[in-house]
């Protein structure tokens, strides 16, 4: 019986709800105002800009990125490895999706995909299905290293610095004239410029350096290093 | 002897007794009280054994790793055992503060493209190994 009342209740309501959608439709299209329509009109436009914003929403949070030394290019791809030996396939849109910029400094200039070279360093942003990116944009950027340790040989003939970090990899770093080189003071953590000389054995160093991907047993020219003398362990 | 003589006597050894423990338990006392405790107090202890316990490894809250900013700084967020030397560098800039809460926020300048940001913690207890943690920002400008 209860059965029966609920199924006719349920019909009952798919009647109604069903007359009322076509009332609606059939006094509304024949005879509009320009007033409806106006309204009409700004209603999609306000759906569409909601549609828009939440693509874009979604694009922007299924964005990610990763970056690599470009191993191959073709037409429909550009192939790259990690700096933690990852390889990852780039897939690039079609007619022109994919956009491709050279940063330079503080610069970023569009550029045409002839000009991308093996062996520069990529950053392809876009969404990520495993090893595989479909790239939104692609960036030629500059490749750098950061790393830290104990100094384990300074070498003032050469001015070379070994140093030994946290998981016993060594480092042979080379301190040009162009290295920007500092020193923590101990006892108000400003840094300040320094000379070669002021750099001593047992005193931890953080370095950076460029990266072209030709570099060898972990040898690298420094770009600037940052020193905390070992007395700051010592208080 | 007379009963009265021996009465006497051991009155005057009970009473001579009794005075001399009298005055050397309260002698004792006031030594006590004069000298400066070299031991550590349990107050003291129970510091330093609440100091040993709360020993937090680096932790980055955020950014996350791989992520992509479009502004030209971002807030580094984490968390790390109380008075550690906390190291930041990135290509262009290096910042350097000891914290002084387990809670940690520096404001790094990004670099247009990939910023490879290196976070190293050095514990002010010597026991405690030195704490690292690489982070890559993106700071890009790109047309989504």
């Amino acid at each position: 019986m209860r059965k029966l009342l609920f199924i006719i209740l349920i019909s009952f309501t798919i009647v109604i709800w069903n007359s009322e959608v076509f009332a609606q439709t059939a006094t509304s299209s024949p005879i509009l105002s320009p007033t409806t329509t106006s309204n009409q009109n700004d209603a999609i436009q306000d759906l569409k800009d909601k549609v828009a914003n939440k693509v874009a929403e979604i694009r922007k949070k299924n964005n990610r990125a990763v970056a690599g030394r470009i191993v191959s290019i073709s037409d429909s791809s550009i192939k790259i490895k990690s700096s933690d030996q990852v390889d990852f396939d780039i897939k690039l849109q079609e007619s022109g999706l994919t956009k491709y910029y050279q940063i330079t400094g503080a610069q970023q200039k569009e550029i045409k995909k002839e000009v991308i070279e093996k062996g520069a360093y990529a950053i392809a942003t876009g969404v990520i299905n495993e090893k595989t990116i479909t790239a939104n944009s692609v960036f030629i950027d500059q490749q750098y290293f950061s790393g830290s340790g104990k100094i384990s040989e300074v070498d003032p003939d050469n001015y070379i610095i070994k140093v030994i970090s946290a998981d016993k990899s060594i480092y042979t770093i080379s301190i040009e004239t162009s290295t920007k080189q500092q020193l923590v003071n101990i006892k108000t953590l400003e840094t300040e410029r320094i000379g070669f000389s002021k750099i001593k054995e047992g005193d931890s160093v953080h370095f950076v350096a460029k990266i072209n991907g030709t570099e060898k047993n972990n040898e690298f020219s420094a770009d600037k290093i940052l020193i905390i003398p070992q007395e700051y362990f010592m208080k | 002897m007379k009963k009265e003589t021996i009465i006497a006597v051991f009155l005057g050894i009970s009473f001579g007794g009794i005075l001399a423990f009298f005055l050397i338990s309260k002698n004792k006392e006031f030594q006590l009280n004069k000298n400066k405790v070299i031991a550590p107090t349990g107050i003291l202890t129970q510091n330093i054994v609440k100091e040993t316990v709360n020993i937090i490894p680096l932790e980055v809250i955020e950014p996350n790793d791989r992520s992509i900013v479009a502004g030209n700084i971002i807030k580094i967020k984490g968390k790390v055992t109380k008075g550690s030397l906390i190291v930041v560098q990135s290509p262009i800039n290096d910042i350097v503060i000891k914290n002084e809460k387990e809670d940690f926020s520096i404001d790094l300048p990004l670099a247009l493209g990939e910023n490879v940001i290196k976070l190293v913690a050095y514990p002010s207890d010597k026991q405690v190994r030195t704490q690292e943690k690489d982070l890559k920002v993106y700071f890009l400008r790109e047309e989504l």
